[in-house]
């Protein structure tokens, strides 16, 4: 055997066994999520959700909307949480420095009037100053108006020091939560005191139309690019999260939706403000503050709470977003490596934090590595093109029936996208996501890890809105 | 079943337990949150469901060592109107934990008994914060409400207990 053969042979003995675990792991996370769906749907939810709204120490719940330049979807995503069915709601929308009509919109809305700044909890850093608060005659809804620092965690961080309620809720602006998303999230933490953090299902709104928070017309995006966020965002959402959190694994809840007990958050002094994947650096601190101390806790997912998000229709917005993710990512594995492989942190150290390392990290470069091997393999005869093909069929059926389990899971359970046309065309579209955007996607990771590692400092990209989220204009 | 290792578990049969609607249960239900097995705010909802009318049902919650069950006690009393619980409800206006002292208040202003007018006259002397001493505004404002109710009744009515 030749040097060149010997070294073939080793890398695809390595990658052979990286595909084999990647193959197992998913379909154990898979099974875990079925399993957990399927009890889930067996319980008595409604009747605990009955329970929680009319019960007078429901905890308050602050909801956190940092908006800069919102001007757009403002209003749908504050009507939205007006609409929540919860009983002790505060919403506090931060105005980071909009040069756009977003605190006009809002006061002109809601008759909003200057009240006393709070007392803010010092504990949590705000770099940017704030400069007036207002609320409304209620009291429900205040806004705080601040210099922006041109980081969303800083405005979050400014809700943070203010929030009065037990828990706060962190959403994106472009977001709008189901009206029973809320009290589905809140049940949990008022059974469980060791809850900590709770997350819920992030879809993209894209083609949909709503009214009240509730979808009255789900249609599919237009664009193949957004059903192939609808297809990517289900797989994630409905059974990765699942999966991991039935294991106190989660690693993220998104930064559009998630629900922590404040003390929690203001312990670990609120978000990272040069974070560029502030949501996950939020959750892993929650998560080493508590195995640190030795405190119980837990981190759970509800799949069925439920949130809208205007998701990227142009490929250059698409880009930028997953640039910074990746780069995020580079940051939050270099911040928190003392967790890999740490037994002390049980499932989230030993398993969820290599995971992520090895098959979100460093999938696209080893997806890229082994492309070019097998070429190089089968251009000099040393591998079957036979058993390439194989491989790769293997690993494309996989992500498909994947993303298939998760369209039949939302069908049966969520019932969103119902329609035997619109199934077909998400089948269609999970069939070829593997082959078409997730190698763009992977491109663009290895972008935003390259720049991480090059310690390029990035900043929050400006998404153009297309108002896939009307207000409902009652 | 109440000591069930699973909080969501404890949690569903403490719910059950309101909608059975047994004044047997209360203790239980009481102990469990002394205990930090029970959510105060599950326990509370049960206790609510089940609504008891008799003081005795209640009073272990305010003699409890627990804030939690203390604050869970004078909610439950206010809500529930439970008259003969005013006292032990005026004693817990002098609580260390805010948390009992603003449950007792907001309870006070709920029974309106004139009675407690001199109490909650008394207790700004001793008021930590602000949201105390909005909340004992409007459990003044509720005492003598009823108190002026009270009086026209009286008034109304002559000596002989004829109406005038």
């Amino acid at each position: 055997m030749t040097g060149l053969m010997t070294t073939l042979t080793v890398i695809t003995l390595v990658l052979a066994v990286y595909y084999l675990v990647y193959h197992l792991g998913t379909i154990w996370i898979v099974m875990i999520a079925a399993r957990e769906i399927g009890r889930e749907t067996r319980w008595p939810h409604k009747f605990e959700e009955i329970e929680t709204f009319s019960n007078p120490l429901a905890p308050t719940v602050s909801v956190i909307v940092p908006a800069h330049n919102e001007e757009m979807g403002i209003l749908a995503a504050v009507d939205s949480l007006r609409h929540l069915r919860y009983p002790a709601l505060e919403i506090l929308v931060i105005d980071d420095g909009s040069t756009d009509r977003t605190l006009d919109v809002l006061m002109n809305r809601y008759e909003l009037r200057q009240c006393r700044p709070s007392h803010p909890d010092d504990r949590v850093l705000q770099l940017g100053e704030t400069l007036s608060e207002f609320e409304t005659p209620d009291g429900v809804l205040r806004v705080v108006q601040k210099r922006s620092m041109g980081r969303r965690a800083d405005a979050v961080n400014a809700g943070l020091r203010v929030a009065r309620g037990e828990l706060v809720c962190m959403i994106d602006a472009d977001s709008m939560l189901a009206p029973d998303s809320l009290l589905r999230l809140v049940v949990p933490f008022m059974d469980d005191p060791s809850i900590v953090a709770s997350g819920g299902t992030v879809l993209p709104a894209n083609g949909i139309s709503f009214r009240g928070g509730n979808p009255t017309k789900t249609r599919l995006p237009k664009k193949w690019i957004e059903r192939f966020q609808v297809v990517e965002y289900l797989r994630a959402f409905i059974l990765g999260r699942s999966g991991w959190a039935r294991r106190n694994g989660l690693t993220i809840i998104s930064g559009a939706f998630g629900l922590c007990r404040r003390e929690a958050v203001l312990r670990i002094g609120g978000l990272e403000g040069e974070s560029l994947a502030e949501d996950a650096d939020l959750l892993l601190g929650v998560h080493a503050d508590h195995v640190e101390r030795a405190v119980p806790y837990r981190v759970v997912f509800d799949a069925r709470a439920l949130c809208w998000t205007e998701a990227p229709a142009e490929l250059s917005q698409l880009r930028s977003q997953r640039i910074r993710w990746a780069h995020g990512l580079d940051e939050i594995l270099s911040k928190y490596r003392r967790m890999l492989f740490n037994p002390k942190y049980r499932v989230l150290g030993m398993f969820a934090m290599p995971w992520l390392l090895a098959y979100e990290y460093a999938a696209p470069f080893l997806a890229i590595f082994g492309f070019a091997i097998s070429v190089l393999g089968v251009a000099t005869g040393w591998v079957a093109l036979d058993a390439v093909l194989l491989l790769g069929i293997t690993g494309i059926g996989l992500a498909t029936i994947v993303g298939i389990f998760a369209i039949t899971v939302q069908v049966m359970w969520l019932r969103l996208y119902v329609s035997l046309g619109q199934v077909l065309l998400l089948f269609l579209t999970s069939l070829i996501e593997p082959l078409v955007y997730r190698p763009l996607t992977f491109i663009w990771q290895i972008r935003g890890i390259w720049r991480g590692r090059r310690g390029i400092e990035s900043q929050w990209g400006v998404m153009q809105r297309k108002g896939a989220l009307e207000a409902d204009g009652d | 079943m109440l000591r069930d290792p699973h909080a969501r578990v404890r949690a569903g049969l403490a719910r059950a337990l309101g909608y059975v609607g047994t004044r047997e249960a209360i203790p239980a239900v009481l102990q469990g949150i002394e205990d930090g097995l029970l959510p105060p705010s599950v326990g509370m909802m049960t206790i609510l469901r089940i609504y008891p009318r008799r003081a005795e049902d209640l009073e272990y919650g305010f003699r409890s060592e627990a804030a939690a069950l203390r604050r869970v006690a004078a909610a439950s009393a206010g809500i529930l109107e439970i008259r003969d619980l005013r006292e032990p409800l005026e004693e817990l206006l002098t609580d260390a934990d805010p948390g009992v002292r603003y449950a007792a208040i907001e309870a006070i202003g709920r029974l309106a008994d004139p009675r407690s007018i001199e109490v909650l006259g008394q207790h700004p002397l001793l008021v930590r914060d602000q949201e105390e001493w909005a909340l004992i505004e409007a459990a003044l404002e509720n005492c003598r409400v009823a108190n002026e109710a009270r009086q026209r009744m009286i008034d109304d009515f002559d000596e002989e207990g004829e109406l005038a």
